[in-house]
């Protein structure tokens, strides 16, 4: 971290505090992004461009102001300044407002190595050489793979500082580096995209260009021939990024502002085993190697290890400062954070912990079933706790894959489905701050024809 | 910032695409707002910016200097204000400053993009550099004169939010609250929200394009959680547009509230959808949704250069039911999805792109024009998020156009079905056309009549079979009252949709119940 920007923060919190804020925090946020992309065994796009910011939240008589800009020499940081403090009282007074109290703030003692020096110094003929080489291997990897649509590589730097009126000041940085392949498999009038995206803070953990295109490339064959198949209620399966997403949802009934809100349909669950004793659910924001790892979150609070689900039991929700002081919870140290925006209910590195059963035990002895590889839109309303999604994967019978599927929707109430998970696979996937196996529910809804 | 890594890895991760109503709003946390009047004062003209005509030909050369054939300057000053409520309470009040530099640089197929927000000479010279490196040759450009010249505002504003106090934002989403608590006491929480924009647009080009434009955008919703102690259902409306505050003298908070509370209330009690296929009538307005995802996306340019599109290739074919007339249109007074130019500088246009069930066009920014060769040109559809993005051809305002029916003749023509009403967000998935959306209120129709709500139903399809499942077209078309944000490829922009009530058959629909 360039000391200058520390002492720009320090300089607009005092400047506030001087001009009457109770309390002050001001959060910079820098990043260097590249993308390429290849078509035609040459460059197609390259995407280069720094950008740097800075966010200040002040605090005045209980009422809150927010402003953020991109320009920070000091006399654009003393302009926001000021603005910012002549906004608070447009909003409610409300004394859960302010920052974190003094004894959670901090960072842990060991911080976890999320900055990769080679993702850094990445440069960008070896992001095109990789992406040049995914098209190539793509477009090899079978002969109904028609068209890649895009395949690119590209890494983020990113630096962050907080500094706040409590004495709190803070900086890290954390890298990642992405390779994804998009493409197109066609065969008898159909067309199938195949995509596969894998990201890591570290350059070494990326399964490398030629994994990356060949499975893009199975994603788009796989489902090659398939149809709808008759409405009726069975055991699905979801692949790990469907679990990923899954819980990404859940993260929505989680949210702490929801829950008091009674706007969740976890509200009243605090406590009770209402999910299979296979799952359990945690959020770290301290494993090595993940890019949802930070020693502090977006208001200063040290990140540790907590365990939202326990066996089935839900054992807490995600609190910022006022969500907590509103609660009288304690906050979970999740926020994040860009320099655009307030802070906001989050989560660190996320994860469901795998059992031990192969993926394929889990279509073991199903007379029929639906194994899910894709899905689309929104479908997820975690005040009602409906889940609806579009649907692409397999159709099991007597514990064999039989053909492709598509065009249809899996639907259940998420308590159901909570409570109906009964088996857990090993497959492990993260590739981002989210991680998770395969699960098989014994029952939901599947419509088509 | 935590989950979003998954989703995009920083860029993007499938030929998918959204649209969706108050979720789209997370992506644009922070931004929208406004204290606005103190900050509107100093916002820079072109000089303040410190970038006149000589600059920006300046900086053209540079970008042109390693060979490229063609480059694009795009400046961006925006002014966001963003008022959010919950539990009652105005919650936050945000505003902030987005004002950044996009230099493109192209050659042949090949495309170079940086940007900056640090509006320094030195900076500005260094972005165009790095966006000429694609072209990885030498060159020169022979400087052309740049004509200044100012887009058409298609939607003037008496008052526009940029201009008004932050009091007259706080008291539309404040009385947007009232109004839903007071409709019924089942309605236990209301969650509001006043975002608006005021963007400055240049684009300047080596053809000698200086464009410049002046627009604002807003947004006011509701979402509400009503409960009567046995259910908990969820009711949404809001709209805006390119309007001042004056819209919302008619289009009032009571309205928008107690929309959202009669849709959420409908929903008490309701019954499960049963699962399978069967014929649904689409209630007018936000249903539209449904020609943006089946179609639309498809006949975007982009997609169907690279023939990964089900239309590819099928200009003069017959692609719908002959009832079907699609339009895109970015040239209609204050809706969300016009503009006053695209952000290439092109002027907007009205696109018929299906006449009478018959594909007749795609929809073209100026790179995917020029490359599809064929006499294509620009159809004004260049757009992107902001100046930290390059164009990609998007839809603007996409519409069917009305037929003959009523819509009670249309609901009585149905013995056994869905009727649709308000809708949540929908996604296509380009390649296969299997496109989806929610179905946020809906009634069953039995003999003809709408009878008990249905809750958690989705619709599914693929969108050329759905499209000639058409069988009636009302007359009542209407647009939606601007709540629709559409994303691709990791860029949002807002659009509009619209429908008249239609039937369809066979269509698939999802549900809990099989």
């Amino acid at each position: 971290m360039e000391k200058i920007e520390l002492d720009r923060l320090h300089k607009l919190v005092e400047q506030l505090r001087r001009a009457g804020a109770d309390q002050v925090d001001a959060y910079y946020e820098w990043g260097r992004n590249t993308n390429i992309s290849a078509r035609n065994g040459e460059v197609e796009n390259l995407k280069q461009a720094v950008s740097q910011g800075v966010g200040v939240r002040v605090f005045k008589n209980h009422q809150l102001g927010f402003g953020f800009t991109s320009d920070i020499s000091p006399d654009g940081l003393s302009r926001l300044g000021e603005k910012t403090l002549a906004l608070a009282h447009a909003t409610a007074i409300d004394p859960n407002h302010g920052l974190p109290d003094k004894k959670y703030l901090g960072r842990p003692t060991k911080a976890a190595d999320a900055f990769d020096p080679q993702v850094e110094a990445l440069d960008n003929a070896t992001l095109t050489k990789n992406a040049i080489l995914m098209e190539k291997v793509a477009l090899a990897a079978d002969p109904r793979i028609k068209t890649v649509q895009e395949v690119g590589a590209g890494c983020n730097v990113q630096r962050v500082a907080l500094v706040n009126s409590e004495g709190f000041a803070g900086d890290y940085a954390k890298t990642y580096a992405w390779l994804y392949a998009d493409t197109l498999a066609e065969a008898d009038g159909q067309k199938q995209s195949g995509s596969f995206v894998d990201q890591a803070t570290h350059w070494a953990d990326l399964l490398g260009p030629e994994a990356v295109a060949q499975e893009a490339a199975r994603r788009g064959v796989r489902t090659l021939g398939a149809r709808k198949i008759p409405s009726a209620q069975m055991p699905v399966i979801f692949e790990p990024p469907l679990v990923k997403a899954f819980l990404r949802g859940l993260l929505g009934a989680l949210n702490g502002e929801m829950v008091f809100l009674k706007s969740s349909f976890l509200a009243d669950k605090l406590g009770q085993t209402i999910a299979s004793p296979l799952f359990t659910v945690v959020d770290d924001g301290g494993l090595d190697r993940r890019s949802g790892s930070q020693p502090f979150d977006g208001e200063g609070l040290a990140t540790r290890r907590q365990t939202l689900f326990d066996k089935g039991a839900l054992r807490m929700f995600l609190y910022d400062v006022h969500t907590a002081n509103q609660a009288g919870a304690q906050p979970s140290g999740t926020a994040g954070r860009g320099y655009a925006a307030l802070p906001t209910i989050g989560s660190t590195n996320l994860f469901l912990e795998p059992g031990d059963q192969p993926p394929a035990a889990l279509r073991r002895g199903l007379d029929r079933a639906l194994l899910v590889t894709d899905m689309m839109g929104q479908g997820v309303n975690t005040v009602t706790g409906d889940y609806s999604r579009g649907a692409k994967g397999f159709l099991i019978e007597k514990g064999e894959i039989v053909h492709p599927v598509q065009e249809v929707t899996v639907a259940a109430h998420m308590l159901d489905m909570l409570r109906n998970i009964d088996m857990v696979a090993n497959d492990m996937e993260w590739r981002g701050s989210v991680g998770a196996p395969s699960i098989r529910f014994a029952k939901m809804t599947v419509a088509g024809k | 910032m935590n989950d979003t890594h998954d989703a995009a890895g920083g860029c993007r991760m499938t030929r998918r695409e959204f649209l969706q109503t108050m979720a789209a709003t997370s992506l644009l946390a922070g931004l929208p707002t406004g204290a606005a009047a103190a900050l509107a004062a100093d916002r820079p003209a072109l000089g303040g910016l410190g970038l006149d005509a000589d600059f920006l030909s300046k900086l053209l050369s540079i970008a042109m200097s390693r060979g490229g054939e063609f480059a694009e300057i795009y400046v961006q000053d925006a002014l966001l204000s963003d008022i959010a409520l919950d539990d009652g309470k105005i919650r936050s009040a945000s505003v902030g400053a987005s004002r950044g530099v996009g230099v493109r640089v192209i050659k042949g197929l090949k495309v170079g993009y940086a940007y900056s927000d640090d509006f320094s000479p030195e900076a500005l010279r260094r972005t165009a550099d790095t966006a000429a490196l694609i072209a990885g040759g030498q060159g020169s450009w022979t400087p052309v004169p740049l004509r200044p010249e100012m887009a058409r505002p298609l939607s003037p504003k008496r008052l526009p939010f940029a201009e008004a106090p932050v009091e007259k934002k706080t008291a539309i989403v404040l009385a947007m609250d009232a109004a839903a608590r007071q409709y019924d006491p089942r309605v236990k929480q209301v969650f509001g929200r006043l975002a608006d924009t005021a963007v400055y647009r240049l684009v300047a080009n080596t053809e000698g394009l200086l464009a410049e434009d002046h627009d604002a955008l807003v947004r006011a919703a509701v979402q509400l959680v009503v409960s009567d102690g046995k259910d908990r259902r969820t009711g949404f409306f809001g709209g805006g547009g390119r309007v001042g505050t004056e819209h919302y003298d008619a289009f009032s908070p009571e309205l928008i509230a107690r929309t959202a509370a009669k849709s959420g209330l409908a929903m008490l009690g309701a019954v499960d959808a049963k699962a399978g296929e069967q014929s649904v009538v689409l209630a007018n307005g936000w249903s539209g949704i449904l020609l943006h995802e089946a179609i639309g996306h498809g006949l975007e340019a982009d997609f169907n250069r690279k023939k990964t599109s089900l239309y590819s290739g099928r200009i003069g074919q017959k692609v719908a039911s002959e009832l079907c007339t699609v339009i895109d249109d970015a040239t209609l007074a204050n809706r969300r999805g016009s503009i006053n130019m695209d952000d290439e500088g092109a002027a907007p246009q009205r696109k018929v792109l299906i006449e009478k069930g018959v594909l007749r066009g795609y929809m073209f920014d100026r790179l995917n024009a020029k490359l599809m060769g064929q006499g294509f040109q620009s159809t004004g559809s260049g757009r992107r998020e902001s100046f930290r993005h390059y164009p990609l051809p998007r839809m603007s305002n996409t519409f069917l156009a009305p037929g003959e029916h009523t819509p009670d003749e249309i609901i009585h023509s149905v013995k056994k079905g869905l009727y649709c009403k308000m809708f949540g967000g929908g996604q296509v998935d380009i390649a296969n056309g299997q496109f989806v959306f929610e179905v946020s209120e809906a009634y069953l129709i039995e003999d003809g009549k709408l009878t008990a709500p249905v809750k958690g139903a989705t619709l599914i399809g693929i969108g050329p079979k759905a499209l000639e499942q058409v069988s009636l077209v009302g007359a009542d078309a209407e647009l939606d009252p601007g709540i629709g944000t559409c994303g691709k490829d990791g860029q949002w922009v807002p659009v509009g949709v619209g429908l008249p009530h239609v039937r369809l058959d066979n269509m698939t629909v999802g549900a809990a119940k099989a």
